[in-house]
């Protein structure tokens, strides 16, 4: 198994457990409930608005939360609409040749700088998302929505 | 049986209650049924007539109807079908329903919300919807059979729809806008590879026939369409 030999005293160790949020309820494979889809693990992409707002999407990195140091519910209740959270093990993610850091501007968080964006137009990048989604496994089903108070 | 020269709505001869009921439940109804609702009042009228106040219950018949009807009750006699009106227009149903393919079906079902949330649009671009129905609605039609597909919307409001079967895999991913490419992906166990030149709806059904039949896939499509 490779080892996080970026930073070994910031990052994350391979026995990290990383929750993903599921934004979609089309993330779920409607048609196998222990799957999620490799849509859940792409990047948005960077984008320039017509008024002028530079949109940054996940240009740093896919943002995923440590398992030790936040728990669900409160990882949950970071979005505004959530459905669910997948699991990855970092050490899976390191295998599949993916660079997984410490976000600097907030310890809970990892990011996984180098996973595909969405429609990578790349058979390699769409394999990398299968393998990845193959890996997930889904923790909790939810419906969180955030009153508007 | 003889007509009674009484309209329901004014006669004083049925209870309020009866009258109420068997008016309340043709209302809505078609004409044909108004008027089967009317015969019944009728021989209900008729049997009060013939008998003095002798009919105990509103809901049994028993005078003026033939034998196969006889000791029915208005709840039986409301609920069968009602004789073919004459000359009166046909009643027919506001829609017509027609079946769809499950894939068909979860495309519809991404135009029910719309807007945007923590993860970009909601909803597909009129673009994507559109490129995504004619591949899946084409290539369904092509192959004759329904294959179930899920399709998802990414954040800028493209449609990615994914066929498993086993271990292999296609996806159609349509972009937001004719700005980006449309392209086929499939995967298996062993291979993947990726079509973003002359993507057509053949080369969609061409896939998923090699999804559904692997290497045999050439047989299950017409030759007539190539």
């Amino acid at each position: 198994m490779a080892t996080n030999s970026i930073n070994p005293l910031i990052d994350p160790p391979c026995s990290t457990i990383v929750y993903r949020l599921i934004l979609k309820k089309e993330w779920f494979d409607p048609d196998d409930t222990t799957r999620v889809k490799a849509e859940a693990f792409t990047r948005r992409r960077p984008k320039l608005l017509d008024t002028g707002v530079d949109v940054p999407g996940d240009d740093d990195g896919l943002s995923v939360f440590d398992s030790f140091r936040i728990d669900p519910q409160t990882c949950i209740e970071t979005t505004n609409r959530c459905y669910g959270i997948a699991t990855l093990h970092v050490g899976t993610l390191l295998d599949y040749g993916l660079t997984v850091i410490r976000d600097p501007s907030d310890r809970a968080r990892i990011l996984i700088t180098d996973a595909p964006f969405e429609n990578p137009n790349d058979a390699t990048a769409e394999r990398l998302l299968d393998d990845i989604a193959e890996s997930a496994r889904i923790k909790i089903r939810c419906r969180h929505k955030r009153s508007q108070s | 049986m003889p007509a009674l020269e009484c309209e329901p709505k004014h006669s004083r001869n049925v209870p309020l209650r009866t009258k109420g009921r068997l008016w309340t439940q043709a209302k809505d109804t078609c004409p044909s049924r108004r008027e089967h609702v009317r015969s019944l009042l009728q021989s209900y009228l008729y049997a009060r007539h013939k008998k003095g106040r002798g009919l105990a219950s509103p809901f049994s018949i028993d005078v003026g109807l033939p034998a196969k009807a006889k000791f029915r009750s208005y709840r039986q006699a409301l609920t069968e079908k009602a004789p073919p009106a004459k000359k009166q227009k046909q009643y027919v149903l506001p829609f017509r329903f027609s079946p769809i393919s499950i894939s068909q079906q979860r495309l519809l079902d991404l135009l029910v919300e719309k807007g945007e949330d923590d993860h970009g649009r909601i909803d597909p671009t009129q673009y994507a919807f559109k490129t995504a129905l004619e591949f899946v609605q084409t290539a369904e039609w092509m192959l004759g059979v329904d294959i179930k597909s899920s399709p998802t919307v990414d954040s800028e409001g493209g449609i990615r729809v994914t066929w498993k079967n086993g271990d292999r895999k296609v996806k159609l991913v349509c972009p937001a806008t004719p700005n980006a490419p449309i392209y086929i992906y499939q995967s298996s166990a062993t291979r993947s590879f990726l079509h973003n030149q002359e993507v057509t709806h053949l080369a969609l059904a061409r896939q998923l026939a090699w999804l559904l039949h692997g290497d045999q896939f050439d047989q299950s499509i017409d030759r007539s369409t190539l």
